[in-house]
């Protein structure tokens, strides 16, 4: 047998006797930049969309739901949206294992978000796809979950920083102002 | 003289073992804000007590837990009269056994999984083809590898030997003939005589027997459910460093402190061993071959586990298919990320459990150990970081492994 055939042949058996799990096509690992936004609004040039959680910080191996309130720049609600949210760990190369369903809320402007579940602590990227009429806005929102940085810590941010500078941290986290 | 020389010499060795125990160095226990809230999600306090099962309206009822742990050690649920749920998953041995492979009336593909802190479980089976405990439970009663008997058979057991049991927590059984029926009976398309069997029986026959056989399933959930992990060293570790409790934290040796900081840490172990059960309860490939064919584990399964009969969205469910069932609901069926990935199991009580993966592939931890090393970053595993550890981190992983063992 020619050796590339061998070589054809071994690269072919390979592939018959391994089975590959892929959520990693079209991505790239991201390590933390030097600062995270972890605030839960997001200003655009047209909107304004802040989420809650159910609870007071994201739960960990726990499906869970959240609402999103959009507003336009006058800080009218945002009623009919369409909205395609994808959850994804950038140091992973990989996302959530349920598939999350927005439908509109019980007040306007309001859209609640069923289904969401983070199986892994560290950071989630949240992307929101958001398209009304001639408008389309790309927002994202960065969550650290159980780290011990989440919302319920929102109010001693400033406590949480110094703490962290001590140990000279590679990432500085923002709750406000980013 | 000499004999106090000896004196004197193991005097210092107590001193010495002593002054280990005692001081340790302030480093070991030094944690960032993060990692105490990593190893604080770990503790077993936080388990709480078991999420409602909608799916099963007898889930906390104790008379069915009664009666699901005497089937649970049953052997006449059996085609040969010698295995029962208890033959696999032994009380003594973290409720699996010793085998790579589990064996009931033939050899299974899968090695038995521990039967242990259930009621916190979404997925069952190394692939999570079931969406509840009781739907789990009832698998194996008709699998022609384990008991091999069929639900005609186990409802026939129940109207013979546990009558008054049945009644006391389910209320009725119909009076039907059931003596009468073939025990072969069930609805197994790969088996066309026992599917003839089957559809011999009347319409109402075979309502009443799933109905049963169903009941079943759910009292032994209900026992099954009760089965929880207690405390080990590492949850008195955790619990004292909450509270600041200095003693406590000799609750972990040095090595297993370390090891505890790689596991939180440069290891990233935490990412799927997360939570109170140390598991995320998810699925994930890790590199592990299968001897003779491939197991595609949660990749065969993904796309029809939502269709089960007996799934939390079927009508033997005793859940609201719009408002419960969220994890059958929202998941996201596409196979290809699921090629070839198997369940996480929790790391409670590990190291006394041995063999370990989905087919028993390793006999110790060690092996366990060295083969994620050794699989690190390749394509078919890219939830696996520990290409950089050395021999000595792995071992300090292995000891913290042991400290996980229940009080």
């Amino acid at each position: 047998m020619k050796p590339y055939l061998a070589l054809v042949s071994t690269i072919a058996i390979i592939f018959i006797n391994d089975v590959y799990a892929i959520d990693a096509s079209n991505k790239m690992a991201r390590d933390r930049p030097e600062q995270m936004c972890l605030a839960n609004t997001w200003s655009g040039h047209s909107l304004t969309v802040s989420y809650t959680i159910e609870g007071d910080k994201p739960p960990l191996n726990t499906i869970h739901s959240w609402t999103l309130t959009v507003t336009d720049k006058k800080g009218e609600a945002i009623d009919g949206a369409e909205i395609i949210l994808s959850a994804d760990m950038p140091e992973h190369l990989h996302g959530m294992t349920t598939r999350p369903v927005i439908t509109a809320g019980t007040s306007p402007g309001h859209y609640k978000v069923e289904g969401m579940n983070f199986h892994m602590p560290g950071w989630w990227e949240i992307t929101l796809d958001i398209s009304k009429g001639r408008s389309r806005n790309l927002v994202t929102f960065n969550l650290l979950v159980g780290e011990g940085l989440d919302m319920k810590h929102h109010q001693h941010h400033e406590h949480m920083n110094m703490k962290m500078d001590k140990q000279k941290p590679k990432t500085k986290y923002l709750w406000q102002g980013c | 003289m000499a004999r106090l020389l000896i004196v004197i010499f193991f005097t210092a060795i107590s001193s010495v073992s002593l002054a280990d125990n005692v001081v340790r160095d302030a480093a070991l226990d030094k944690w960032s804000e993060s990692e105490r809230a990593l190893i604080d999600s770990m503790l077993i306090d936080h388990l709480g007590p078991p999420p409602v099962d909608a799916s099963n309206k007898f889930a906390d009822n104790k008379n069915a837990a009664k009666l699901g742990k005497k089937i649970f050690n049953d052997t006449r649920f059996s085609a040969n009269g010698k295995v029962s749920c208890a033959s696999c998953h032994l009380s003594d041995y973290n409720f699996t056994d010793k085998l790579s492979l589990a064996e009931g009336i033939g050899t299974t593909t899968r090695r038995s999984m521990p039967a242990v802190g259930m009621a916190y479980q979404k997925w069952f089976f190394w692939d999570g083809r079931k969406d509840s405990s009781w739907a789990q439970a009832l698998a194996p009663l008709e699998s022609p590898v384990e008991h091999g008997i069929s639900r005609t058979f186990s409802t026939q057991l129940i109207y013979k030997h546990y009558r008054n049991d049945y009644l006391a927590v389910f209320g009725a059984l119909a009076e039907i003939n059931i003596a009468a029926l073939s025990p072969q009976a069930r609805p197994d398309t790969n088996d066309e005589v026992a599917m003839k069997q089957w559809q011999a029986i009347s319409h109402n026959g075979r309502e009443q027997i799933t109905r049963v056989f169903v009941n079943t399933g759910k009292a032994l959930a209900a026992f099954v459910r009760t089965i929880k992990p207690a405390a080990s060293a590492f949850d008195d570790y955790a619990r004292a460093l909450a509270v600041g409790d200095k003693q406590g934290l000799a609750s972990l040796t040095p090595e297993q402190t370390r090891g505890l900081r790689l596991f939180v840490t440069k290891a990233k172990c935490i990412n799927c061993h997360n939570g109170p059960l140390l598991s995320n309860g998810e699925f994930h490939h890790v590199g592990i071959h299968d001897k003779g064919e491939t197991d595609r584990g949660r990749g065969a399964v993904i796309e029809t586990v939502a269709l089960d009969e007996f799934g939390c969205l079927s009508r033997w469910s005793d859940a609201n298919p719009n408002k419960d069932c969220a994890h059958v609901r929202y998941l996201d069926t596409r196979a290809e990320k699921y090629e070839g990935a198997f369940k996480t199991p929790s790391l409670r009580n590990v190291s006394i459990r041995s063999p370990y993966m989905h087919a028993g592939q390793f006999a110790t931890l060690s092996e366990v150990l060295f083969n994620y090393r050794a699989v690190s970053g390749k394509l078919l595993t890219d939830e696996v970081f520990h290409n950089d550890l050395s021999d000595e981190e792995l071992g300090e992983l292995e000891s913290f492994l042991n400290a996980l063992t229940s009080h």
